[in-house]
């Protein structure tokens, strides 16, 4: 490229990057900091009203085993997942692949009230399960419902993320490592565990921080599924923000708290992503 | 320590390829190269001997004793990859060290042998890194050095050279050779490389469909070829479909030879091959199997020429030092050798660039 066409393409690639940052700017930056502005009114009263609430303290504790349980269930059965997609013809993989992100499409709600129809009360699964089983229907829906039941739906859009975020790692990983390991008196388990885990660990801890803070975040899916029978930030931030009366520096500090837990997860998985490309050496 | 595989054969599920018939010996400290044309089997004798695969047929001994259905893990065999399958995540030295460590050797006694086998591939600058810090030939020699490292049984090499360019390939030949014969350990090198597999080894192992078609020195196998198949395939050659007329004479493409033809009845098909570094430029003294033609096709090679002279319904290719062009060539009834067509093959005029 030469000198003299450099300002033009310059022009050029601040254009096509203007609309984004319009939008960036207009729907999260300024939001963000009017929330941030409304939190900080009276003196940060709001945060102070907020943390002397046990609620909130109780909230927060179940958001964060809400995210760390259904990060690690997605992640668990998503590395697996992929761990086979990677092994099958390119074709399957792609047409699989398909499939399993077809639920990253669906709404929460849908997503919820697409459980509740198969695991609720008078669900498919669960009136199967009386049938074949005798299977209690109230006892088992109830699990649907439980915060544990919670974590078990939002792995149900949350590991096809991971999925996708692993198949890459898994596909390019070169197999004759586990070959050459058990050549040189490796055992399968000690090859996997020396050699393959080390290896997609980064990725896999990325891709957990990753689904943690969409699970933090989500509230469309818990709403639709438990009300306001399971107490976590979300559903807090719901609850205030449709009271007419709400205290609004309280609820912009609560969003607050709930936009730094998602940073904070996210962060995390960047920095690790940083640090694993940087430790490839390349 | 010896590897001995005893008629051994092997399908892959589902398809009709594998191997057949597969005798082999490596002795002790003895090189042993297995050529042959990509899909004829070669890779599959390596993986047989390693435990990636259980014969369906034969046994494979290791040391004299029955290792057929042997883990791989217990086989004690250093295998070098075709792309190394070094551990990304680990150091030069970790990656050395890592089959000490899986015998238990002691962190400080594992470093210090580990270093020493960096050092012995003339790494030690390199201990610290990482494999993909380093280049095709240093990962070649860390990949020997972890593939020596704990004194195995055997060591296999597949196509460890293929993924380099042509200079350092030639290095390494040296360098995989001194190291192998400075541990005297057997060993089984898997190329289609050719010139390799004669430069390097003591005994070459031609495959194709499957079969060992020959086994012999690299002498032997290029001046005494027992098919067209393997003389085709190793070295340059002329080979052409010839009809015996009597013990004395074969008819071929570019014209009647005079050859020894003791064995073949007349009339019978052959096959004629003539090396082209044994063709001769000029006149014969008493004009016996002479030929003049057209040049059709000419390349410089540096130290050589290679030249392809239209005789008759033939050609033939010659290789000479002498830099002046001509079209008369001659061949020495010794030049000449006559064997059996390939069963089923009808090479006529088959030759090998």
């Amino acid at each position: 490229m030469s000198r003299a066409s450099a300002p033009s393409q310059t022009f050029l690639l601040a254009s096509l990057a203007t609309p984004g940052a319009i939008c960036l700017g207009l729907f999260f930056l300024a939001p963000l900091a009017i929330v941030g502005v409304e939190s900080l009114q009276d003196g940060g009263g709001g945060f102070s009203r907020l943390f002397a609430q046990p609620a909130f303290w109780s909230g927060l504790r179940n958001t964060i085993v809400l995210g760390i349980t259904a990060g690690l269930i997605s992640v668990a059965v998503g590395s697996l997942v992929a761990w086979h997609l990677a092994q099958i013809g390119e074709r399957m993989r792609t047409a699989l692949m398909f499939v399993i992100a077809l639920p990253l499409t669906f709404s929460g709600l849908v997503v919820a009230y697409g459980f509740i129809l198969g695991f609720g009360r008078a669900g498919f699964f669960t009136l199967t399960l009386e049938k074949l089983f005798g299977v209690d229907p109230a006892g088992f829906a109830a699990f649907v419902y439980s915060p544990q039941g919670l974590a078990f739906v939002y792995s149900y859009y949350l590991i096809p993320r991971v999925v996708m975020l692993m198949v890459p790692v898994l596909v390019n990983f070169d197999r004759n490592q586990l070959a050459a390991a058990e050549s040189l008196g490796a055992g399968r388990l000690r090859a996997i565990a020396d050699v393959l885990v080390p290896q997609v660990f980064p990725a896999a801890l990325v891709a957990f921080c990753l689904v943690a803070a969409v699970a933090i975040g989500a509230y469309g899916t818990a709403l639709a599924l438990v009300g306001s029978q399971v107490n976590i930030l979300p559903l807090q931030l719901f609850t205030a923000v449709s009271d007419v009366n709400a205290d609004y520096a309280r609820t912009a500090a609560l969003a607050m708290i709930l936009t730094l837990l998602c940073s904070l997860a996210m962060a995390v998985g960047e920095a690790v992503a940083v640090r694993s490309e940087v430790g490839k050496g390349h | 320590m010896s590897v001995v595989l005893e008629d051994v054969g092997f399908t892959y599920p589902g398809t009709p390829v594998g191997v057949e018939n597969i005798s082999l010996t490596i002795g002790a400290g003895e090189f042993v190269a297995v050529i042959g044309p990509s899909g004829c089997g070669k890779t599959t004798v390596l993986k047989l001997i390693a435990g990636f695969l259980t014969p369906d047929r034969g046994r494979i001994l290791l040391d004299g004793e029955d290792a057929t259905r042997l883990p791989t893990r217990r086989r004690e065999l250093g295998i070098v990859f075709q792309n190394y399958a070094l551990f990304p995540h680990m150091s030069v030295a970790d990656n050395v060290a890592y089959p000490l460590k899986l015998r238990g050797v002691p962190a400080a006694e594992r470093r210090a042998r580990a270093l020493a086998a960096v050092d012995m591939v003339g790494l030690s600058a390199f201990a610290g890194r990482r494999p993909p810090q380093l280049s095709g030939g240093q990962q070649q020699r860390v990949a020997l050095a972890r593939a020596l490292v704990f004194q195995p049984k055997a060591l296999l090499l597949d196509e460890p050279l293929s993924a380099l360019d042509a200079a350092r390939r030639v290095e390494m030949r040296d360098e995989i050779r001194r190291l192998q014969q400075a541990h005297g350990i057997a060993t089984l090198h898997i190329t289609h490389d050719q010139e390799e597999a004669l430069s390097m080894a003591d005994k070459v192992v031609v495959m194709a469909q499957g079969r060992i078609l020959q086994a012999g020195t690299p002498t032997e196998i290029y001046e005494r070829p027992a098919s067209p198949t393997v003389a085709a395939f190793v070295g340059q050659s002329n080979l052409w479909t010839g009809r015996v007329r009597d013990e004395r004479h074969v008819d071929t493409p570019i014209g009647p030879l005079r050859a020894d033809l003791a064995g073949f009845a007349p009339g019978s098909e052959v096959c004629v091959l003539v090396r082209p570094e044994r063709v001769a430029t000029g006149p014969s003294a008493d004009g016996t199997n002479q030929f003049s033609g057209s040049i059709v096709r000419d390349r410089f090679l540096g130290s050589l020429r290679r030249f392809d002279l239209s005789i008759g319904d033939g050609t033939v290719t010659v290789e000479t030092k002498e830099t002046s062009r001509t079209d008369t060539i001659h061949i020495a009834e010794t030049s000449i050798q006559i064997l059996p067509l390939d069963a089923g093959q009808h090479p006529s005029e088959t030759r090998k660039q």
